[in-house]
């Protein structure tokens, strides 16, 4: 329905780097290009944030394309009060809470397996790249115990002020050592060491 | 790669994909993603493996395993700390480690368990030639530094930035300050690069100075 793939070829990369914002004005006030640019954008966005919850690509797709048909119906009349990058995500979470509803009852009804639980078995999933990843993070844990205790927690479904509260940290110390951990799990994963 | 474009924001990225964000902050990040390339091309950089960090059970067993070893560790340490301590002539050591140490209190602001790699001073009368990191060892390097004035209970922004201005860390709440009225900051070294650099302590309550600064050296 909607035209994802990237933008041409021969632009530059000025071209490319573009305000979301700018682009909803342009694109109210009727201008073609900018409104392709903008779902082709949010399509390439939406993925990634809808992978981030359902691992299905069939499923993502259908529901990306619910949620850009819903934007494209209602934001050229909508009066946004905040900013459109979050009204465009709610508008997406609302269809994905949907979805999410519906596979609900039909589990319910079929006794369907967990979707996330089915993909992570998967083939889709290459070997070499679960062996990679268990790898480091058995290097990672190793060296940085935090770091395991937040995986722990974070497989209990704890949030992060319910692990900052049992590791006896502020969120800042949290992010930061999530962010150098993440540095070192991309590290390993490039090498193979967790230290430079 | 450009650069992020809400740094607070930025530095949520793993929580989200590990999903331990909180709701609202979820929201607020993925908004984020939307309009942030650098942030976007990281979580899609390790979009699988983000996937897997969350439900892969294999994951949950390795970490688990790695705090049941450190928590055994932990315990083996404390039991032949406590052997040690009950001999008459540690106790005497000990003793007198504490009049030592009490001398020199510091708090460490540190999200890394073991000892740094290296460490500097920071103070306005050495000058920033005796305070410099040496990149290459590499492993991570603790930050002292004092503030005048400044106690237990006091709370201070901290920031260390380069010569271009760009933030390699700051807390706007920094507290636990030592009675001598230092603290440590901790960082790896990999986040410097050959130059200068500047530790601003300000609006510290109960300092002397509205902002103190120090000058330190990487190379």
């Amino acid at each position: 329905m909607f035209e994802t793939g990237s933008p041409g070829k021969g632009k530059s990369l000025s071209d490319r780097r573009l305000d979301i914002e700018d682009l909803v004005v342009q694109a109210q006030r009727g201008d073609s290009e900018a409104e392709k640019r903008l779902f082709g954008h949010l399509a390439a966005r939406f993925r990634v944030i809808l992978y981030h919850q359902i691992q299905n690509q069939d499923e993502v797709e259908d529901i990306m394309q619910d949620a850009l048909a819903a934007i494209a119906r209602d934001y050229k009349t909508l009066q946004i009060q905040s900013s459109f990058a979050g009204w465009a995500v709610r508008v997406l979470q609302n269809r994905l809470l949907a979805f999410l509803r519906t596979r609900q009852t039909n589990r319910k009804r079929f006794a369907d397996v967990d979707a996330n639980e089915a993909w992570y078995a998967s083939e889709s999933v290459s070997a070499e790249l679960r062996t990679d990843l268990l790898d480091c993070v058995r290097k990672l844990c190793r060296a940085n115990i935090r770091y395991a205790r937040i995986l722990v927690l974070s497989f209990q479904g704890f949030k992060v002020d319910e692990v900052c509260q049992r590791l006896g940290v502020t969120k800042t110390n949290a992010y930061s050592l999530l962010s150098r951990s993440r540095s070192l799990l991309q590290l390993c994963l490039e090498t193979g060491r967790v230290s430079s | 790669m450009s650069k992020c474009t809400d740094r607070h924001l930025g530095d949520m990225l793993h929580a989200y994909e590990l999903g331990i964000l909180e709701e609202d902050d979820q929201r607020e990040f993925e908004a984020h993603l939307l309009v942030c390339d650098q942030c976007f091309e990281r979580v899609q950089a390790l979009l699988p493996q983000a996937a897997l960090l969350r439900h892969a059970p294999e994951v949950e067993a390795i970490a688990r395993e790695a705090v049941k070893k450190g928590e055994a560790e932990d315990k083996s340490s404390v039991s032949l700390v406590r052997r040690l301590v009950s001999t008459p002539v540690v106790r005497y050591l000990a003793a007198a480690a504490i009049l030592i140490v009490a001398a020199v209190p510091v708090v460490r602001y540190s999200v890394f368990d073991g000892a740094p790699d290296q460490e500097i001073f920071l103070s306005a009368v050495r000058g920033s030639e005796d305070a410099v990191i040496d990149l290459s060892a590499g492993g991570r390097v603790a930050i002292t530094f004092a503030v005048p004035g400044v106690t237990e209970s006091s709370v201070c922004a901290v920031t260390i930035f380069d010569q271009k201005g760009d933030t390699l860390f700051s807390d706007p709440s920094l507290s636990g300050f030592g009675r001598a009225g230092q603290a440590v900051v901790e960082l790896e070294t990999s986040a410097f690069h050959p130059g200068i650099y500047v530790l601003s302590a300000e609006r510290c309550t109960h300092a002397a100075d509205s902002v103190r600064q120090y000058y330190f050296l990487a190379r």
